[in-house]
């Protein structure tokens, strides 16, 4: 998965309480990885992908303790509830081809909410989590965090500055994990955007579409609308030809592009 | 190659500082991209902090912040060692490594022994495109407005510490450093 964890706090955390709570939220990170790391031969997101069992059998699995089972069904019906939003342009079952179960499209974004739920519980409840590229913010209220959104072409330079004092902030892009993300309903690597941001509350569910967004490729934009017009889930797309567009909610985030973007309506 | 990645990107972040959250300009973006899905651990050092203001600080520009609250100047931890072990020091340019779409290459900075920043100098581009993003969309945004190295940003979100070639670029990178 290549997806490399770091996080930052205030000061006034105490250096005890930040690194105990950290250690221990790699613990839980890596924990993570051995179960759902579809690299890892034998873990059970590997045997399930070869089909040695099924989501029925989760709690027979040796490996996985109850309160991993749970977590799994919660991560299953993560991917349920994201392939049913997106039309099918997420699916966890089909990826690749032949069509396999691989959850990483979901699992990152999962492992990085869950991380900065620990620290909130441990004593960091102010902290920025980077979770490869993939953002979780938390602050008492009082300050905000600002996020760049990355431009996939230049080195260095932002397409757009995002501030706000809580919530995730989810890229996906086409180089990412060094191949293509795919496309389940046409059965072939993505293409059509280079990459989208989704910012909204939950990590988990912002790195679920901002992967269907990517699936979807030029089609995104009325996913986008519709996802923007009916929740707080915002997004911000770089294509291949166009240049970029983002959802009207996006503006909320970042004020700097009100007005830039003529819309049909 | 991956398990051998993820073992030399621990140790060197065990030894590092992962940042993203200076507020002095010249601060690169965060993240290492390249290992397995692994979390950093560290310990935290001792007068490593830095100085980083959430917007809201006097200093930040008149890009708006949505609380109202008093604006608190904090620094920030991260993880960081106690200790460095050696005296290396400087910026160390990974391998150019060709990818379908382009070449990736980052550089590595190393401080006292430890890993403090990952610059990427190449990424794989698209001709004018550039110029298109800023004439069509964004045309009244300044420059510097759009370096990630902004005193206002904090973190910046993006695929790019996943992106194949980063990764070995990064490794040649802390090879020759000794990490």
């Amino acid at each position: 998965m290549g997806t490399v964890f770091s996080v930052a706090a205030p000061d006034e955390v105490g250096s005890e309480v930040f690194a105990r709570a950290w250690d221990e939220a790699c613990a839980l990170l890596r924990r993570i990885e051995e179960i759902y790391s579809p690299f890892i031969a034998d873990s059970p997101v590997s045997r399930m992908r070869d089909g040695r069992f099924g989501p029925a059998d989760l709690s027979e699995q040796p490996d996985l303790t109850e309160a991993e089972v749970a977590d799994f069904r919660e991560v299953l019906g993560l991917c349920a509830q994201l392939n049913r939003e997106s039309g099918g342009a997420f699916d966890a079952w089909a990826v690749g081809d032949p069509p396999a179960f691989d959850p990483s499209g979901a699992v990152k974004g999962w492992a990085g909410e869950r991380a900065s739920v620990y620290l909130a519980e441990h004593g960091v409840p102010a902290h920025l989590l980077n979770a490869g590229g993939d953002v979780r913010l938390r602050t008492d209220g009082r300050a905000s965090w600002t996020v760049g959104v990355e431009d996939p072409h230049r080195p260095q330079q932002i397409l757009a500055a995002l501030t706000m004092p809580e919530g995730a902030v989810a890229t996906s892009g086409t180089r990412q994990r060094g191949s293509h993300v795919w496309d389940p309903l046409r059965r072939r690597p993505a293409d059509g955007l280079t990459q989208v941001t989704i910012v909204g509350p939950d990590l988990a569910l912002a790195d679920g579409y901002a992967t269907a967004a990517l699936a979807l490729g030029a089609r995104a934009r009325n996913f986008l609308v519709e996802l923007g017009a009916r929740g707080p889930y915002q997004g911000f797309t770089v294509d291949d030809e166009q240049g970029v567009w983002w959802s009207e909610g996006f503006e909320d985030h970042a004020p700097q592009l009100r007005g830039l973007l003529s819309r049909g309506n | 190659m991956r398990k051998v990645l993820l073992a030399l990107l621990l140790t060197a972040v065990g030894l590092g500082l992962l940042l993203s959250f200076k507020s002095r300009p010249g601060a690169g973006t965060s993240a290492l991209g390249g290992s397995a899905l692994s979390g950093v651990s560290g310990s935290n050092g001792s007068g490593n902090s830095t100085s980083t203001t959430p917007s809201g600080s006097p200093s930040a520009s008149a890009s708006s912040t949505p609380s109202a609250g008093t604006s608190t100047t904090t620094t920030t931890k991260t993880t960081t060692a106690k200790t460095s072990s050696g005296a290396k020091s400087g910026t160390f340019t990974g391998t150019s490594e060709e990818t379908r779409y382009g070449a990736v290459q980052v550089a590595a900075v190393i401080s006292g022994g430890k890993l403090t920043n990952v610059t990427v100098l190449q990424v794989p581009d698209n001709g004018g495109y550039e110029d298109q993003i800023v004439s069509i969309a964004v045309p009244e945004l300044k420059s510097e407005a759009l370096s990630a190295q902004s005193a206002n940003i904090q973190v910046v979100s993006g695929a790019t510490y996943t992106s194949q070639g980063y990764a070995e670029s990064l490794q040649s990178a802390l090879d020759q450093a000794g990490l």
